[in-house]
């Protein structure tokens, strides 16, 4: 099977990260942080590790600053309910995941959607910074979409928020570990990380850098802290980690770290001449649609979303199933984008490669595609 | 040459503070502690000029709870 479904998650995990996870899981598979014996301090220390490691990767203050969570989602839940009060206001982009919408959506507090442009990032910053109220407590956006792979301009609206006095939030789930960013350079206080993608590390495993304290906590209980005390500790990360941490996971996304060291430009650039030279292709079928501009390096995540006239995209997608290529089809769970291109509909077929991804396997979709591809799905 | 137990809100202080100490040249190590003092399951123990390891420990912005004789 060919995986161009690697921005859900990653499908081919590098050997190192597999090993790291068996490492953990067979060599000091304990409670980390809890008990006293020496099993127990091993796990303790791997997180630790791990925590600096990343801390460092993404130019954070400190390992204290890494919160290990369940998931993105629950690392993005943490800052938009923990970090909001009622009354507050905060921007997003038209291009945001639900797992940013719907928790947004709970809290009741005011929302404003800021147009993102697919070719002028300056015109995506004005378009944030002529939101802004009195009242406006954050931006939160993606920093690249998961439907048409547009990357935001994180590093400027960083600076539009610090200009303004307003704190800011990035649901990097889909760039952490392939696109460069450095927490106190790019001015984000809170980034969500879906370790499980760009890092090749293990699902289950969410990470939260909060560089600015997060107020609430959504889950209480167990922390190996203060047990006498029937309240939360103080202290991050612990404050924000009730009970038994993804061990296994932690130390393959310690692993994923140094894969992404070594790798992730090469890999990228590489995804990303695969990606242009299928958007030159398909660019050529008059039954292809496209919603962006052919995807610049840097301005574009190597994701590709397209449709075939008004076919479902459910159908393509079952249709490259059966031939041996799995994509993602319908939503993305990101309506907000389907919005903005007028795909709510038929959603789109997206194409998403790993480091992994080879031209051979470019070579095979693009044959497929290019096949006969409208006549089949019709029959 | 006079040992200390420096208790700390968590294991994620403690070991942030061991490897700071061990990098300034301080011997030190982690340990379980027992629950006087409010503070995680581990300690710090180390050896040296108590006023300079707590300096070494602040500017790593290690939070301390308590310093007791080991």
């Amino acid at each position: 099977m060919i995986n161009f479904d690697n921005a859900a998650t990653t499908g081919r995990k590098p050997q190192s990260v597999k090993a790291a996870v068996n490492r953990a899981l067979s060599e000091y598979s304990a409670n980390p942080g809890r008990g006293g014996h020496k099993l127990s301090l091993k796990a303790g220390e791997t997180v630790y590790e791990a925590r600096e490691k990343i801390s460092g990767f993404f130019g954070a203050s400190g390992g204290e600053h890494v919160i290990f969570t369940a998931n993105c989602t629950s690392a993005i839940n943490y800052v938009l309910k923990g970090y909001l009060k009622p009354g507050d206001h905060v921007i997003v982009s038209d291009l945001e995941h639900n797992a940013v919408m719907r928790p947004l959506e709970k809290t009741g507090v005011q929302k404003s959607i800021a147009q993102t442009s697919l070719t002028d990032d300056e015109i995506t910053v004005g378009n944030f910074e002529k939101l802004i109220r009195e009242n406006t407590k954050m931006i939160f956006c993606t920093a690249a979409s998961n439907v048409c792979g547009k990357v935001l301009p994180v590093k400027e609206l960083g600076a539009l928020c610090k200009k303004r006095g307003i704190v800011f939030g990035v649901d990097a789930a889909q760039a952490a570990g392939i696109l460069p960013i450095n927490v106190k350079e790019d001015g984000i206080d809170f980034l969500c990380v879906a370790p499980h993608k760009g890092l090749y590390a293990p699902m289950g495993l969410g990470i939260l850098i909060a560089e600015t304290d997060i107020g609430d906590t959504l889950i209480e209980g167990g922390t190996g802290t203060n047990s006498i005390s029937m309240y939360q500790p103080e202290n991050m990360p612990e404050r924000y980690e009730s009970g038994t941490v993804n061990l296994p996971a932690i130390a393959g996304a310690a692993a994923g770290v140094d894969f992404a060291r070594g790798y992730a430009e090469r890999g990228y650039l590489s995804e990303m001449r695969h990606l242009r030279r299928l958007y030159a292709e398909l660019s050529k079928l008059p039954y292809i649609r496209l919603y962006t501009p052919a995807p610049d390096d840097w301005k574009y995540m190597p994701v590709l979303s397209f449709n075939v006239l008004s076919v479902p995209s459910e159908k393509v997608a079952a249709y490259l199933d059966k031939r041996g290529i799995a994509v993602r089809a319908g939503l993305h769970c990101a309506p907000a984008a389907h919005i903005k291109f007028k795909t709510e509909n038929t959603g789109t077929v997206r194409i998403s490669p790993s480091v992994f991804s080879t031209a051979a396997e470019f070579d095979y979709l693009i044959k497929i595609l290019k096949n006969n591809l409208l006549k089949k799905l019709v029959e | 040459m006079n040992k200390y137990m420096i208790v700390t809100p968590s294991v994620t202080y403690a070991l942030k503070g061991r490897d700071a100490l061990r990098r300034a040249g301080f011997r030190a190590d982690i340990e379980r502690r027992n629950r006087q003092g409010g503070g995680c399951g581990y300690g710090i123990v180390a050896n040296g000029d108590i006023k300079k390891i707590e300096q070494v420990l602040n500017n790593a912005s290690v939070k301390i709870l308590s310093i007791g004789d080991y």
